[in-house]
């Protein structure tokens, strides 16, 4: 009997299925997007029945229903806007052709991107994650180490910040959570380039802006590095590494709502001067030593809100001699230099309802620098106060509106005394912003940006109107085309108002032009810019000498300016060679300006034409599992650009020649690094390793003359080639392992 | 006269749902069955849609919505196209969060979302392994507490240590003894019914001598 159950029963469900077969009408069609292209498994269904099917690979599909009537067709596919159709379903069998318009996302919409490289773990695009940053050959773990690979930024190498598009450091401004940071970077030596005070680990998103930018932010002629902190901490974790230069220590404990990092870093670079040979001519006294602690506090305030505090602060101490260029290099300049930094931002971010978003933001401050060079002495100190907020409106898809304000005070000080001259500078500046910006997606093809910003400065008694734009248009599924324009102004710098009344805001006004395509492998993109400096402050000297730096006193006007040119490309792989991430990047630029003591216009001596970075990454994957770790990374970066020009100029009475103007020798640059990822004791370390100007190449920054221009020295690297050595362990990181 | 309505309209209604009842319970039945012998990602996806298409009727009942879920979580694992997982993890997330509601509580559920999380770190193991390996290691522990007696919890949190590297505190070490808690589970594990969740048994085994192999 058994054997012929089966049969029985296939008999049965056959009788069954033509019983039913006469009422039954086949729907068949094809599931296609809106640039015709195959849908392969979506699914078909007939509104509030069980009857569908699932389409093809070649988006075809046919099933059969009982339903009669009108009905609804429903197709669906992830990534794709449902498809519905009504349709009636009589005694004749239905073709559909149903239409599924993809989901608008990142890769399909346009994005507004001239000028600006955004990098966040969101968008896949162009990025340079903290993990990009510290593995970045050459940049020793420093935000503007890995920037300056990008396209846009030169590549200068005797001073702290970012040089971009023929702007000099004081236009380029950082931002924290929306604020602006008044010291960035650790206090320095003449010719020796700072670091920034800021981990790369501290930020999820960084936007790294080479004009055109945004309303939100202003007081920067060229460029914003904008950084985003991150949210709650993920987990309770300690963190310990060592380095050639120091310990840091630090740990994180994390609740439901709230997260809590406390750390603290002591930084001694004794033993890596001992490693690495120093320029012969200058010696060291003081070693720079510095300790620095920081708390981050993070509360998710509700579901939507969370509010955020960094605080941070650091003590250094340094203190070095060299030939003293004023003497023509016959005796030694003894330079020294304490440094006292504090720095809190809070910031706070709520969702209030109707589409409407809050953010409120407030920094503090306070940086104080004792130098002593020879007989001069320097007290400086800085504070700045700053509060901002701003609405968003969300109107549709990625629309927005926003309109917000802020306000800074800086009040900076400056006592110098020399023998028994003494000169006190004090400045205390008020200033103000409004600002409102809409950002409308059109159509998925087509974004426009259209900001104005205002802002009042009480030090110059003057108001601005800095108009901003940009347009972009997706010309392919992976192409786009952006267009930007806009006007930005920034206050005379520090120095500068110390001696004049009467100057009013720089500006600079930007257009830009850039093509890019995109996929989540690749990026190409070639920007084309011009910019327009206006009203930049001219210093004129006169002869009769008083106290100062230079030793002659001023007057001053806005009547320089100047103008800057080029060309950036950059091409990102991170698929043609396995394992592999590399990028290329030129910079070509055009400048020329007529500031502070330049005589004429001239390409300033931060600017050189040609510039080519290229960085390589290679990571070899320990375990072919899904869950793949990089065990070992290795890369180089090698920077090349063309000479600098320097310049000396007629500078009576001591010197009365013609003006010397030159340029510097090729700019070659070779660094290597790798890092090793295992475990002691069960916590997660990473050892690395980097060799900065592994060829030992001779590069010249420029030249200092002496002040009867008899003599000269070149401004070099500090160290021909550096080796950097260090660890990192992560305590307690747990991963999949409670003890049950 | 009213009572009368009332009655039939009753009777109607349970008619209704005895008849409904059959044929949600033999769509199931069906589709769960192949839930056995489906691996591909393409069939996988269309297991999902099937189970979507009874949970767009049956809109009260958390399985299909369950089994949607689950068969686009499992698709992510076999997904070539590692780009896409974040759309099909999303789908499947929404799908569960459905399942969710319908059934707080649920340790079942919860195996699926810590199976969801899993799938995340797939996408991009370096930059997401920790944040997600705890995530998915918080669903499993959660799942765990609401069923004991359920083996699929562990066999997740095996899954994830066996995956993970040793120098990020996994290994096939550290797996095995989850893997063993998982399989003697599986031993006094009775579904609750013919379509409620069975599935893990094989993946068990086949993991155990995995772990065996040096």
């Amino acid at each position: 009997m058994s054997k012929y159950l089966p049969a029985i029963f296939i008999a049965f469900s056959l009788l069954f299925f033509s019983a039913n077969s006469f009422s039954q009408i086949t729907i068949s069609g094809k599931t296609i997007d809106d640039n015709g292209a195959v849908i392969p498994f979506a699914s078909i269904s007939i509104k509030g029945t069980y009857d569908g099917t699932s389409s093809t690979e070649n988006g075809e599909f046919n099933f059969t229903t009982t339903e009669k009537g009108q009905v609804t067709i429903i197709a669906t596919c992830i990534g794709y806007d449902s498809f519905k159709t009504k349709v009636i379903i009589a005694d004749k069998p239905i073709i559909i052709k149903a239409v599924l318009r993809e989901k608008s996302n990142e890769l399909n919409t346009v994005v507004i991107s001239a000028g600006s490289f955004e990098a966040s773990d969101k968008k896949k695009a162009v990025m340079l994650k903290p993990l990009d940053i510290v593995t970045t050959a050459g940049a020793s773990g420093d935000i503007d180490g890995a920037i300056k690979t990008l396209p846009g930024a030169q590549n200068v190498g005797e001073t702290e910040g970012l040089f971009v598009r023929g702007g000099s450091a004081s236009e380029t401004k950082t931002i924290i959570d929306d604020m602006v940071v008044q010291n960035p970077y650790t206090s320095s030596v003449p010719d020796v380039p700072a670091r920034g005070r800021f981990s790369p680990f501290l930020f999820t998103g960084t936007v790294f802006s080479t004009g055109g930018y945004s309303a939100l932010y202003g007081q920067a002629l060229s460029s914003t590095l904008v950084l985003n902190t991150d949210d709650l901490a993920e987990e309770t974790t300690s963190a310990l590494g060592l380095t050639m230069v120091g310990v840091n220590g630090g740990h994180t404990q994390r609740w439901k709502n709230t997260s809590l990092s406390v750390d603290g870093s002591y930084t001694n670079l004794k033993p890596f001067f001992a490693v690495n040979p120093q320029n012969s001519l200058r010696t060291w006294t003081k070693a720079p030593e510095s300790g620095q602690g920081s708390i981050i506090l993070r509360q998710k305030t509700s579901a939507t809100g969370i509010f955020k505090i960094y605080s941070s602060f650091s003590m250094s101490k340094l203190g070095i001699t060299f030939p003293n260029i004023y003497d023509s290099g016959t005796t030694l300049a003894r330079f020294s230099l304490q440094n006292q930094n504090i720095y809190v931002n809070a910031s706070y971010k709520e969702f209030l309802g109707k589409n409407w978003n809050f953010f409120a933001g407030t920094s503090y401050s306070n940086n104080v620098d004792k130098i002593s060079f020879n007989q001069f002495n320097v007290n400086s100190s800085q504070q700045n106060t700053q509060g901002k907020f701003y609405f968003t409106k969300y109107l549709g898809i990625n629309s927005t509106f926003k309109i917000g304000g802020e306000v800074q005070n800086i009040v900076y000080g400056q006592d110098s005394s020399v023998y028994s001259f003494s000169a006190n500078h004090h400045l205390n500046e008020m200033y103000g912003a409004a600002f409102a910006e809409f950002e409308l997606f059109i159509t998925r093809r087509l974004a426009v940006r259209i900001g104005e910003r205002s802002e009042y400065s009480h030090i110059l008694n003057k108001y601005n109107n800095a108009p901003r734009t940009s347009i972009a248009y997706k010309t392919g599924k992976k192409s786009q085309v952006s267009f930007a324009y806009g006007k930005f102004f920034e206050t005379p710098q520090k120095d500068e108002l110390f001696f004049s009344n009467n100057l009013t805001f720089e500006n600079c006004t930007h257009y830009i032009t850039n093509y890019q395509i995109t996929d989540d492998y690749r990026t190409f993109r070639i920007e084309a810019y011009y910019k327009q400096y206006g009203d930049l402050v001219r210093i004129i000297r006169s002869p009769s000498p008083i106290v100062g730096d230079t030793g002659k006193i001023y007057s001053e006007n806005n009547n320089g300016g100047g103008y800057a040119r080029g060309i950036d490309v950059f091409w990102r792989d991170k698929k043609t060679f396995k394992n592999v991430d590399y990028w290329v990047s030129y910079t070509y630029l055009d400048t020329r300006r007529e500031y502070r003591y330049y005589p004429e216009m001239l390409q300033p001596t931060f600017a050189t034409p040609h510039t080519v970075s290229v960085v390589y990454k290679y990571a070899l994957p320990a375990i072919a599992h899904f869950i793949e770790a990089n065990k070992l990374n290795a890369g180089f970066t090698y920077t090349f650009a063309t000479g600098r020009p320097y310049y000396y100029f007629y500078n009576p009475p001591t010197y009365t020649g013609p003006d010397i103007k030159g340029t510097t020798i090729d700019y070659n640059n070779f660094s290597i690094n790798t890092s090793y990822l295992t475990s002691i004791k069960g916590n997660f370390t990473v050892i690395f390793l980097g060799i900065n100007n592994i060829l030992g190449i001779n590069n010249v920054y420029g030249y200092r003359y002496s002040s009867d221009a008899s003599y000269r020295s070149a401004i070099i690297p500090q160290s021909l080639r550096t080796i950097f050595i260090g660890m990192f362990v992560s305590i307690g990181r747990k991963v999949a392992d409670d003890k049950k | 006269m009213k009572r009368i309505f009332l009655l039939i309209a009753l009777t109607g209604i349970s008619l209704q749902s005895f008849a409904d009842g059959s044929q949600y319970l033999n769509a199931m039945k069906k589709a769960v069955s192949m839930t056995d012998t489906t691996a591909s990602a393409a069939g996988l996806q269309s297991l999902s849609n099937h189970f979507q298409r009874i949970a767009n009727v049956e809109r009260t009942e958390w399985l299909p919505y369950y089994y949607a879920a689950y068969c686009i979580a499992g698709s992510a694992f076999v997904q070539k196209d590692k780009d896409k997982l974040d759309d099909y993890l999303d789908n499947a997330e929404t799908l569960l969060n459905v399942a969710d509601s319908l059934s707080p509580n649920n340790s079942e559920i919860y195996t699926v979302k810590a199976m969801i999380a899993q799938g995340r770190i797939a996408v991009s193991p370096m930059k997401r392994g920790r944040k997600f390996g705890t995530i998915a290691n918080d669903f499993s522990k959660r799942a765990m507490e609401l069923d004991s007696t359920n083996p699929r919890p562990y066999l997740l949190k095996g899954t994830g240590l066996f995956y993970t590297p040793s120098m990020f505190g996994g290994g096939k070490d550290k797996a095995k003894p989850v893997l063993e808690v998982a399989m003697s589970k599986y031993e006094f594990f009775k579904p609750a019914s013919e379509i409620a969740p069975h599935w893990g048994l094989d993946r068990v085994k086949k993991m155990l001598v995995e772990c065996d192999k040096k």
